[in-house]
């Protein structure tokens, strides 16, 4: 009869640790702290042939820290992309040079509402920044002494909204979610053109636009 | 000692049982047919409030060889106010934008107005609502305005007491347009995910 003490401490252990799981709250619904998110929507579509139609969310990569019933919130997407073409089109020899830059951002708060075990809603507010730069070149070798055509673009861009996220609890560790926003967002352009000999001229332009972004994205997110 | 350790050892495990059989009672969705804590509430959704989101972009991307373009409706949010049997709600959707080279479709949805529910099946899983709307819509790059009043069915499947998924279909009438008065009906296009908060 030895074994019993360990026994009844096993049983009695197994029951609170049964009792704990049953609960909802947020602490045992995010037992880790840290989470990283990578937008799986492509991936899923590729592999089972889904619809690959509707926009995307243009983050690729969410990282989340959870501080309560509260969490900080961001994501990022960043894009280079550097193209040299030489071309011979009608006679005419190019050189056609692209440079460009995107890279959006957001942070933001959000507050948690358990639904039950698995799943969590969630509301918040964001901000949004975007830096963008476009630099194209065109280079004429046909004509003596050449002509080229260059276009130096820089846009930046600011936003904010609120916004709301459904998440669905595979393990302690893996989740998947999705999420809806209404942001409005200004940004603000200014090109730079030059051609040949001319003097350069500048051009520039602002856009602004309000939209509720439904759910098109999936998540997959891991804690840690 | 012996027989004192084997009564303790039998009462946790009885215990063990009792928690982990409640534990499954709790799990199991088997409240809809029950009410909630207020005494005078009829339905479990009385007194609470439902946020819907439209899900139609993400589910329409998630079903195989259904590879055409999707119109998930004009309406995006859903917010519901539930008193004992109806609700005040609110219905939005917008997509704005001041670029001329953006050649989507620039929208504003809003609409006030009171719904009530029916449950269709006995445990309250399967529901229709029955709504009246004021709407107000202006749609395309060549603006069209509408406002005008929105008669709306829904149906919806409650996975459990706090998420559920719907549909619905309107009937609008009003002014709008170049003939003035405008007559539609919409067919249900969108599916909602909607939360109940307490």
């Amino acid at each position: 009869m030895r074994f019993l003490p360990f026994f009844l401490m096993f049983v009695l252990s197994a029951n609170f640790v049964y009792s704990q799981k049953e609960s909802t709250s947020i602490e045992s619904f995010y037992p880790y702290k840290n989470e990283l998110g990578i937008n799986f929507t492509n991936v899923l579509g590729n592999v089972f042939s889904l619809n690959p139609n509707n926009a995307n969310s243009p983050y690729g990569l969410t990282y989340r820290r959870h501080i309560g019933q509260k969490s900080f919130r961001s994501a990022f997407s960043f894009l280079v992309n550097n193209e040299i073409n030489n071309t011979f089109i009608n006679g005419l020899f190019l050189i056609r040079t692209i440079n460009q830059t995107t890279s959006q951002f957001r942070i933001g708060l959000e507050k948690h509402i358990v639904l039950n075990k698995r799943v969590l809603f969630s509301y918040g507010f964001d901000l949004l920044g975007m830096v963008k730069t476009d630099n194209s070149s065109v280079e004429d070798f046909n004509n003596f002494g050449g002509t080229t055509f260059i276009s130096k673009e820089t846009t930046f861009g600011g936003g904010a909204g609120p916004m709301l996220r459904l998440e669905y609890k595979i393990s302690d560790r893996l989740y998947i979610s999705s999420e809806c926003s209404l942001y409005g967002f200004y940004s603000s352009s200014t090109q730079n053109l030059e051609f040949g000999n001319q003097a350069p001229e500048q051009a520039k332009s602002s856009e602004s636009s309000i939209e509720l972004i439904l759910p098109q994205s999936l998540f997959f997110n891991i804690s840690f | 000692m012996k027989k004192s350790l084997l009564t303790i050892a039998i009462f946790a495990i009885v215990l063990g049982i009792g928690t982990s059989q409640d534990a499954k009672t709790k799990s199991v969705p088997s409240v809809y047919a029950e009410e909630d804590e207020y005494e005078d509430d009829p339905y479990f959704w009385s007194h609470s409030k439902e946020i819907g989101i439209n899900f139609t972009p993400l589910i329409s991307k998630l079903i195989p060889f259904n590879l055409g373009q999707n119109d998930s409706g004009n309406i995006g949010l859903r917010w519901k106010k539930y008193y004992a049997t109806r609700a005040f709600r609110i219905n939005f959707g917008a997509n704005v934008t001041s670029d001329v080279l953006d050649i989507g479709n620039p929208f504003i949805y809003l609409a006030f107005g009171v719904e009530k529910r029916y449950p269709i099946s006995k445990d309250k899983k399967l529901t229709y609502t029955s709504a009246w709307d004021l709407a107000f819509s202006v749609e395309g790059q060549e603006p069209d305005a509408f406002f005008g009043i929105a008669k709306g069915y829904g149906f919806e499947y409650h996975i459990t007491k706090r998420i559920f998924l719907s549909t619905e279909a309107q009937m609008n009438l009003g002014i709008g347009g170049e003939e003035g008065i405008k007559v539609q009906f919409q067919l249900p296009t969108a599916v909602f995910v909607n939360v109940r908060l307490y």
